[in-house]
Order: C-alpha cells, then structure tokens, then sequence
C-alpha cells in the first residue's frame, strides 16, 4: 500500500464555541484529485485553509510526505491555493503575479521566465504576461490564479471552490480545463465544493462533510450509488428514501422504471407494483413524475424521448430493480 | 518596537496634554480647587460663551441641512442643463480655509462690504445692507462652509440608496409625500446624522468666523485665546474643559442615536431614475436659479481675487476699490520677509503630513494585526484630536509642553501632525479596508514572509488611498488658523497669521494676496489628491 501524500489525522478546529472541523482523518495518495464536498458552513474551507497554513488547528496533525507541517507557516509548505475570488494582486500583471511565488523563491530571471512561460501555457493564456488583471474575463483570472498556483511546482495544490465565481456556461469548460491541467502536473490536489456535480466529475475520491464531521469518503461512484447515510444520498442528488426492515432503502429516481399499467399485466416480475401519478414536471430533455404507491411517494426522472408522457392522475406499474438499491443503516441520530 | 513607538506618539502627544489640561483646571492656584469652574459660571460672560456656542452650533446644524439636503435632492433626482459643472461648484466652500471664507464674507457683506454698499446705493437705504455681524454673521459664513457636509453626505446616501425601494413603496399605493417620511428619509438618517455631527463639531470648534466677524459675541474658542492672552492661565484650561466635553457629549449622543438606526440593503439594488426638466419655462426658471447659486457660492473666490489686486490703503468710502496693482503679489514673492510665512506654512504641513503618513502606516499596519484592550486603548486615543476643537488640542498642547516646546519653532507642526492623526488613520484603515484581505494569504502561500508581502503586496496597493488622505491632512495644516493663532512664534508665523496680521494694519490688497496662494495651493494639492487616487486603481472588480 502505498504511503499517503498528504494525511490528516484526528484533525480539529474550533471558532470559539463553534466547533468548525471535528476529528477529521482523511489521506490523499500522490497525484490523486480529492474533493471536499459539502453544504456551506460545513468546514470544508476551514479544513483547506489548515492544509495550505492559513489557519493552525485546535489539535490533530498533518502530515505531507510524512512530515509533519501542523504548525509550519503557510509561507514555508510549498503549498499552491487557488484563491475562492483569485486573490490576484491587481498592481501587479499577470506575469508578475505568476512570477510572484519563484521570486520569493529567488529564482534567476531565466528561470523565472521559463516557468512563467510553462505555466502560461498550461492554462492557455499564451502571450497574456503584459496583460493587467483587470482586463481578463472572470474564466482567464481563474486560469492566472491557477497559474501562479501551479508555477511553484507545490507539493500540493489546493483549490476552493474554484468555479463557483463563474457563469454557469463558462464552468464546463474550465472544470474540463482543470482536470487537464491538474492531470498534466501530477499534481496531488484537494479541491472543496459544495456542488456535487463539480466533485463527480473532477475528483478521483470524494469526502463529503456536514457539521465539521466527514459522513463518507469514498470514489464517485460510490459516493452517489452507496451513500452511508441519508445526508449523503440527498445531497449527492435527489434521492427516494423508503423505510425497510434493517434501515432505509435507498433508490436513485432515475432507477425507479414506470411502464404503461397495461404493459405490466404479461411477464414483467413480482417487484412490479401499481402507482399513481400525482405530478408531472416535464423538464425538457427529461420528465419527473411523483408517484403514489399504496401510501409511498416515489420521485422517478428519466429521458421520455419516444414515450408517452404520464398525467397527474393516471396509474402507472413501477418497478426498482433490486441492484440498484442499497441499504442505509438507521444511524441513532 | 513598533508598538512602543505607536504608544509613545500617542501617549505623548494625545493623552498627556489632554489630561494635563483636565487635571490642571482643578488645580487653579497650586491646590486642588473647582474655584476656576466656579468663577467661570458665576460670570454672565463665562455662562453666556457657554450657551452662545452651543446655540450657534445647533442654529449652524439646521441652517446647513436646510441647504444642503434640498440641494443633494436636486442634483439626485432632476436632471437639467449645467447640472455636472454645478454640482462640482457646490463643493466651491471646500477650497477656502475658513480665515479667507471669512474675510471674504467681510468684503462682500460686512459694513463696508461691496454687495451691502451696492444694496444701500441702488435702493437709497440710509444704512448699508446686510451689513452682517454678530450671530448672524458667524451663522451665515458657517452656512456657506457648512452646507457642503450636508451636501456630500446626504448624496453619498442618495447614492447608496437602492431605487427599488421607492419603486416597491410606490406600487404598494404610497404617495410622494408617504415615500420620502416613511422610505427615503428614514433611509437617509444615518447619513444625516453623520453629516450632523460634523457640522456641529465644526461648528463647536469654529474660531475665524466668531473672532473676526463676531463683533461682540462671546464664544468658548474665542474665549480660550482671549484668556491665554490676558494671562489668565487657569480660565483658559477651564474653557477648554468645557468646549470639549460639550463637543464630545454631542458626539456621544449621536453617535448613540445613529447606532439605534443602521440599516443595511439586503439586495443588490437598482440606481433611481433621473427626472429630466423638459418644459421650456421650468428650464428657465432652473437655469436662472442656478446662475443665482454659482453666482452666490463663487462670489467670496471672486472677491478675494479682485482684493489681491488692489494697491494697500486705498479703499475707503467708494463702492468699488479705485487703485489696482500687481505689487501686491510681487512683493510677496520677491520680499523675503514677506515670501516667508509661505515656506513656513509649506514646510511645516509638509514635516506634518511626512510624519502623518509614515506613522498613520505603522499604526494601521499594527493595529489590524492587534486585538484586545490595547487595541482600544490605541483606537479611543487616534480618535481623540478629532473630536476635540483644534483650539482645545492646540491649548492643551501649549500649556503642557511649556516647559520644553513651547516657544519653539517645532510645537506648531507637532500640532498640525497630532490634529491630523484621526484623519490620516482613517484614511488608511479605508485604503486597507478596500484589498482584499485574501491577496495578504496568497502572498504567504506563494512563500512571501510578512515583511516581503508589506513591501511587495501591501504597500503598493494601500498607497494611493494613504497618500490622497495625507494630502486632505496637508491641506488642513496649510489653511490651518485656530492652533496657528495659539501656538505660533513669530519665526514661523504661518500664512493665515499673516494674512491676520496684515488685515490688521489695513493691508487688504497684501492680506487678500496670500488669501489667493493659499486657495491656489490647495487646489494644486486637491487635484494631486484626485489624481493619485485616480481610476483604474480600484480592487479588482470581481
């Protein structure tokens, strides 16, 4: 097994009474792409902000490389952060303010250049050194901040909320960009979140944290098909929660199947049941029905192209294939 | 280190001559006693500086909201031909330090003043009109000076005033009447009550208008330099004591009032339209009307101008001054005796101002990295000078510096730098408060230690706001009059005690001259202001 990059242990802060971040232990593997994810006030930040040294913890260790720089001042981590606002320094042009982390490090003015030059590249912001800040789109401020970030060569690089900033139609495209940059530099990376659609598609793991506490950490795909607890399975989507015998069966809506009630009546299988429609949100590409099945609500969502739209009112046969559900254990919350 | 220089600046400079100045009224003849307070209010004289000042003060207050608060409305909400270059003329009082407004006052509306003999000449009045002095006077100069605070804070919050809120009272049926009682007006109070405190503040403090065109009037400030000057020491500390405490129990109770009333936008709000004036006649009714008001607001400049230019003596009886000269000017610039109350005012606001800069940095440096009750103790003492008359700091200081600075050539710049110390600070912490604290954090990520990020990050971005704040602080020194008249030597008698001593001797056309170099000095400065704060050099917009 390899030995974490970067591990935190037993890690936690408290703002007064407020208790931010508690007990958390998480460990990244090099070159791999963590997201913190989770609702505001959930301790994300905070948790980024002690890993880049801006903030010191109440107590528990980190560890990069197996040193330990708990209490390492920001400035000596070689840690790169990609500012929530960029943090850019608008005096300075966007070559000075990528150059700005190697002249602290004193590198020679050949070098510095040739780094800037590379940096540039990698975002693609290609002849824009003498450019001042202030004249770049909120998507090219990003990629600069990115930039200076990535131009100290970190040891870890963090990013928080790096697209929140943006118009929803610039995101795709520099989350895209990201992950081939991020992939490009091997760099190990934590990024926080608090939409879960950034975390599946960018992050190699994600842990998902509400209250200070980390609920589940886990690949993408775990994360969303076999949530630990009923926050997890709603905040990763929308979610049908139905009371069994050992917890809660859990279902995704695109996973609930409705068929024609007629339809139902040859071979379909004995998990079928009958429900009614008692809402129809038709949402373009797709169509989301809430269903009443013998007292449950279902919430169902799926394509309907080339099939009939269901009217509130009218009975439809539901099915939830068996492997598409999962168990959440009754926690004693 | 730098906490110690801080403190000893502070305490040196603020709290001791303050509480020298307290402790010293109970101590009237070497022993403890309130005789001194006694004697002031067993005099009607003492009791009547008293109640004048207070009165004269509230009186300025709601002369000036009555102009400035209609006229922040006009500009706001209409729009008509000139109406930029007017508004750029109301802040007209802005450029003369309160000496000159009032002699030019004088020129044009005292006794002998040109607009009073004009009214006298072509209405055949036996006596010249307005022929201002007294009371009404000092109100009216304070008016002319004071409105401007109203003005500018009262459009600030027009400004800041989200549209959509009038918009929403008007759909829900209120009409103009209910919209400005019940919405704009209670919106705007914190504005108001802003502008309020200063004006009664500087009213309060106001010594040129009541010592040179009060006739009769007792105020405190005047009384203070009357008793300093006929030695009576211990009546002087007393009045002191009093104008200050009543300035600050004003100041406590508004700022009391204007905490009970903060309102904040909870949305991003929309700008008010502007109402274009269309009709033909309502066009010219505003054009002559504004013609009337630049006429009215330009008129002091004017006068100053045209009095530098006439020869020493020889305005009289006539209407209009007879004699014209250039010497006037030439003879300041070429006469050394005459060319130096320039550099000394010039050297002295600049050491000032150097001072107000470097040490305003350091403190704001140090107290944004400090919390806790030294913290406090620091934030009460930098705001001190300024809610204190700049008699009461200059006093306090001459009295408790008697031994060692008194006298000397230093004492009147250090008073200038203590007097600007709120405003300098101020104007710094708001260039701080504007950086995005972030880029401090990016620094150190990026590897920088706390002395690279100053230098390389800090400084750089928060220098044009502390630099365009210095230069107001500058101008203050340099048109400074009321600490100028305590604690100056003849050896560096600043311009505005020239000016005084050459009215003095009748010299209006010399007086007037330095009046007009002062006025152009601090509007070289107030554009060099505008210009190192120039556009462009905002936080990056987001």
């Amino acid at each position: 097994m390899p030995v974490p990059h970067l591990e935190l242990s037993h890690l936690t802060k408290q703002f007064g009474t407020v208790r931010a971040v508690h007990d958390l232990n998480l460990h990244v593997d090099r070159g791999e792409v963590l997201s913190i994810l989770g609702p505001s006030g959930c301790g994300k930040t905070t948790t980024l902000r002690m890993i880049a040294g801006l903030e010191i913890p109440t107590s528990g260790s980190i560890l990069a490389n197996q040193r330990d720089i708990t209490r390492l001042p920001a400035r000596q981590r070689n840690i790169g952060m990609v500012f929530q606002n960029y943090a850019l320094f608008p005096h300075l042009d966007v070559f000075e303010n990528i150059a700005f982390g190697l002249r602290t490090r004193k590198l020679a003015q050949p070098a510095v250049e040739a780094r800037v030059a590379k940096a540039l590249k990698s975002v693609r912001l290609e002849g824009f050194g003498r450019r001042s800040v202030h004249q770049l789109s909120g998507g090219q401020q990003q990629r600069v901040a990115l930039a200076r970030a990535l131009a100290i060569e970190p040891e870890v690089l963090l990013l928080d909320e790096p697209l929140s900033n943006l118009d929803p139609s610039l995101r795709e495209d520099l989350r895209d960009q990201i992950r081939d940059v991020v992939r490009e530099f091997q760099v190990t990376t934590v990024f926080v979140t608090h939409d879960q659609q950034e975390a599946l598609s960018l992050a190699d793991r994600i842990a998902v944290m509400q209250a200070g506490v980390c609920r589940q950490v886990g690949k993408p795909g775990e994360v969303y098909n076999k949530p630990s607890d009923a926050f997890v399975a709603r905040f990763m989507g929308k979610a049908n929660l139905m009371p069994a015998e050992n917890g809660l069966l859990f279902v995704r809506p695109e996973n609930v199947l409705v068929r024609e009630a007629r339809e139902a009546s040859g071979g379909t299988s004995d998990r079928a049941f009958s429900a009614t429609v008692t809402k129809t949100v038709f949402e373009g590409a797709m169509v989301t029905y809430t269903l009443d099945g013998n007292g449950t609500t279902l919430t169902a969502r799926h394509f309907h192209s080339g099939k009939r739209v269901f009217q509130p009112g009218e009975t439809v046969q539901v099915e939830i294939p068996p492997d598409q559900t999962h168990v959440i254990p009754i926690s004693e919350e | 280190m730098i906490a110690l220089i801080i403190f000893i600046v502070l305490i040196v400079g603020v709290l001791y001559p303050n509480a020298y100045t307290f402790i010293g009224s109970f101590f009237p003849d070497g022993g403890f006693s309130a005789g001194a307070y006694v004697r002031f209010f067993s005099t009607p004289s003492g009791r009547e500086a008293l109640t004048n000042s207070i009165t004269i003060s509230f009186a300025t207050v709601i002369l000036s909201a009555a102009i400035g608060v209609p006229l922040a409305f006009v500009f706001h909400r209409f729009d008509f031909p000139g109406r930029r270059v007017l508004r750029a003329i109301a802040s007209a009082p802005v450029l003369l330090p309160p000496l000159v407004g009032v002699i030019s006052f004088l020129f044009l509306y005292g006794e002998s003043g040109i607009v009073s003999r004009t009214i006298q000449n072509t209405l055949g009045l036996a006596e010249p009109w307005p022929n201002l002095r007294g009371i009404w006077a000092i109100l009216i100069v304070h008016a002319y000076t004071m409105y401007v605070y109203f003005f500018m804070f009262t459009s600030a919050g027009l400004e800041r005033l989200d549209g959509a809120m009038e918009e929403a009272a008007e759909t829900l049926g209120a009409s103009w009447i209910a919209k400005l009682t019940r919405v704009t007006l209670p919106l705007l109070v914190p504005s108001m009550v802003g502008a309020a405190l200063v004006t009664f503040m500087s009213s309060m403090a106001s010594f040129s208008a009541p010592y040179i065109f009060g006739g009769g009037v007792r105020v405190l400030s005047v009384e203070i330099f009357n008793s300093k000057l006929n030695g009576n020491t211990p009546m002087a500390l007393v009045e002191t004591v009093l104008l200050a405490s009543s300035s600050l129990a004003v100041l406590f109770l508004l700022r009391w009032y204007e905490g009970r009333h903060k309102y904040s936008s909870v949305g991003k709000g929309v700008a008010a339209q502007r109402v274009p004036i269309t009709s033909g006649l309502a066009k010219a009714v505003a054009g002559v009307i504004g013609a009337g008001v630049v006429l009215l607001l330009i008129l002091p400049h004017l006068m100053v101008l045209l009095m530098s230019f006439v020869k020493d003596g020889t305005w009289t009886t006539q209407l209009l001054p007879p004699v014209y000269t250039s010497e006037n000017y030439l003879k300041v610039f070429t006469d050394p005796t005459f060319l130096e109350p320039i550099q000394n005012s010039l050297w002295m606001a600049g050491v000032a101002t150097g001072a107000n800069l470097a040490w305003g940095l350091m403190a704001t440096v140090w107290l944004r990295r400090t919390r806790g009750p030294l913290r406090r103790f620091a934030d009460i003492l930098i705001v001190i000078p300024w809610a204190l008359p700049g008699t009461v700091v200059a006093l306090a200081m001459l009295e408790s510096f008697s031994r060692v600075l008194a006298g000397t050539v230093a004492l009147l710049p250090i008073v200038y730098f203590v007097r600007n110390i709120p405003l300098v600070v101020r104007a710094i912490d708001a260039s701080f408060a504007q950086m995005d604290p972030a880029v401090e954090e990016a620094a150190a990520t990026l590897g920088a230690g706390t002395m690279y990020t100053i230098r390389r990050v800090v400084l750089p971005l928060v220098l044009p706001g502390a630099l365009a704040g210095s230069l107001l602080a500058f101008i203050t020194a340099l048109g400074d009059f009321v600490s100028s008249i305590i604690v100056y030597v003849y050896s560096n008698r600043p311009i505005s005690i020239e000016i005084l001593s050459q009215l003095r001797i009748s010299n209006l056309g010399t007086a007037s001259a330095y009046a007009v170099l002062l006025v152009v000095l601090i509007a070289i400065t107030l554009l060099a202001a505008e210009r190192v704060r120039a556009p462009g050099r905002d936080p990056l917009v987001q």
